[in-house]
């Protein structure tokens, strides 16, 4: 079906989350291009780029082109925290693309569980997290996180710009540089040290999670992660203490996730009530999202052809007739091109010639 | 296939040989050709030499899995990569040089001249000194020779060239050695390949020490 209405591969995979989206009761969510740009000044840090399209509304409100498309959701949904709201999405965002550094209209897919969140959810999107990317490609890896084991860790050291050095090198992989960090600051190398521990931790999910607990990491974040992690596809799956949102933002489970050929994350997510609360909010909140330009590449399939047939006609040529020719090839199930003369520039299967084209 | 990005030059030769050691042999690397690319399907592995501040890129966008690049790279261009093993070779540091006998004048903009325009501004901001940088692509040493820029930040080895032409380093940012480094999506998809590679330079490194 999808071949014969020639969807391009980026809309098929929209299509194929939409559908996995709302098989788990997620509505979507259309919302306008706009928003008051207050609420990403305030929230800055959440978003992948800084940098925002700005323009002013008719009333004078500073107004911004949509560079994220959480926040809105966030903002708009009732304050209740009794019930849980599921919303999906795909929008085009703009923002500026980390290597071009121009502005960019990039699709986003995604979703957001809100309110009243427990087990039960922040399993349910971590496996829908780890479904998106089967629905992208065979080969796939969902590297997941808990930001409350790190912060249990992170929280003995006292001096921030230690701190973010070392969850910067944590977030690299950088054992060298948590070594010098432990070296340079005796009082934290105990837990540097962990941190580096956790850097390099590898193994199956058993044998990381006896070294969790050896360790002493925080135990109910533990359990958290080891719930979440015993519904997902061990095979598709990597307990990694890289992945680091932001502080800020992020309290509980995160995740990114990797499918071959896309030398970037193609998704990113995790729960979030620290941004809930910064926005007023008492409810609790995990979702991710999918970054379609970066699946670009990997989807396109240039069409071999421009077109199956190109039919070529003369000024001589009754148009009537020609339409007609067109129409009957049309029929067999060929795509047609009518010109009078082909040109270099495309590619074709076969060509039909009309008889005033032969004759002039 | 693990591709890997080398920095051109003798860095890249030497940090071939401890691949080669760690059972990633590609005899042809080192041979006389104009060849860019050289492959070794028995052993996995296919090498590319592409200009040390290039490999970054390289490794950042996937076309290597991994490289090695030097510290100074990095920290310029800050690519989105796991940095995972300190190589403990090309050694040297990232310094603020001046004409001997320099004195800094608080009083004004301090121009500096480079190559690393981020790494100097990102350790200027620190002291919060207003400085005007002078980008240059290279004998950044020539500038404040000139009197076209009052300090410059740049790499130093050995400081002869400084030494040379009456420069001094007034400060040392930060040390600098080749790192090897990874794509992050490469580190899921080939890890066997790419851990194999670290155990093998580091127990070189360990023999070294």
């Amino acid at each position: 079906m999808a071949e014969r209405l020639n969807l391009k591969g980026e809309e098929k995979v929209i299509q194929k989350l939409r559908s996995l989206y709302s098989s788990y009761g997620y509505r979507t969510y259309k919302m306008s291009r706009f928003e008051e740009y207050d609420l990403y000044a305030q929230n800055k840090d959440f978003l992948v780029s800084g940098n925002i399209i700005t323009f002013t509304d008719t009333d004078g409100t500073l107004m911004a082109l949509k560079p994220d498309v959480t926040l809105s959701i966030v903002k708009s949904l009732a304050k209740s925290t009794a019930s849980v709201s599921r919303v999906c999405y795909d929008e085009n965002v703009y923002r500026v693309s980390d290597r071009s550094g121009t502005f960019r209209e990039i699709m986003q897919a995604g979703l957001e569980c809100i309110g009243n969140v427990g087990p039960v959810e922040l399993s349910e999107v971590a496996i829908l997290a780890q479904k998106s990317l089967e629905a992208i490609s065979g080969k796939s890896v969902l590297t997941i996180s808990h930001m409350g084991i790190v912060e249990a860790f992170v929280s003995e050291i006292a001096d921030e710009e230690v701190k973010a050095a070392a969850l910067k090198a944590l977030s690299n992989r950088n054992v060298s540089a948590l070594e010098a960090l432990a070296r340079d600051n005796e009082e934290y190398s105990q837990v540097i040290g962990k941190l580096a521990e956790l850097a390099v931790m590898a193994g199956d999910n058993r044998e990381v999670f006896s070294s969790l607990r050896a360790m002493g990491a925080d135990e109910a974040s533990l359990k958290e992660l080891e719930e979440v992690v015993s519904r997902l596809d061990e095979r598709r799956l990597r307990i990694d203490f890289s992945v680091l949102g932001e502080m800020n933002y992020y309290n509980g489970i995160t995740f990114r996730g990797y499918v071959e050929g896309v030398p970037v994350s193609v998704i990113s997510g995790g729960q979030y009530d620290r941004l809930m609360a910064r926005m007023g909010r008492k409810a609790k909140a995990v979702g991710f999202a999918v970054y379609m330009d970066a699946l670009e590449r990997l989807l396109s399939s240039a069409p071999e052809y421009d077109a199956d047939t190109v039919l070529v006609y003369g000024d001589s040529d009754d148009p009537a007739a020609v339409l007609d020719r067109a129409e009957a090839i049309r029929k067999e199930g060929k795509s047609v091109v009518a010109m009078k003369e082909v040109p270099f520039s495309i590619r074709y299967r076969e060509v039909v010639t009309m008889g005033g084209a032969q004759n002039a | 296939m693990l591709n890997v990005a080398l920095p051109k030059g003798r860095l890249g030769e030497k940090v071939y040989s401890m691949f080669a050691v760690s059972g990633f042999e590609c005899p042809e690397v080192l041979g006389d050709s104009r060849k860019l690319i050289f492959e070794n399907p028995a052993a996995n592995v296919r090498y590319f030499w592409v200009k040390p501040s290039d490999v970054s890129v390289y490794v950042e966008r996937g076309a290597a899995d991994i490289g090695v690049a030097g510290k100074d790279i990095i920290e310029e261009y800050n690519p989105d990569v796991y940095e995972l093993l300190d190589l403990d070779t090309g050694k040297c540091r990232m310094a603020v040089a001046a004409r001997k006998g320099f004195r800094d004048n608080p009083d004004s903009t301090l121009r500096v001249a480079t190559k690393f325009s981020h790494i100097a501004r990102e350790y200027y901001s620190r002291t919060g000194r207003e400085i005007d940088i002078i980008h240059l692509n290279g004998s950044i040493e020539l500038a404040p020779v000139l009197g076209m820029s009052d300090v410059i930040v740049d790499i130093v080895e050995t400081g002869t060239t400084l030494k040379e032409n009456g420069l001094e380093v007034i400060q040392t940012i930060m040390p600098i050695s080749a790192r090897l480094i990874a794509n992050r999506s490469s580190f899921e998809f080939k890890k066997n390949d790419i851990l194999r590679v670290i155990d093998g330079l580091k127990t070189q490194l360990e023999v070294k020490k």
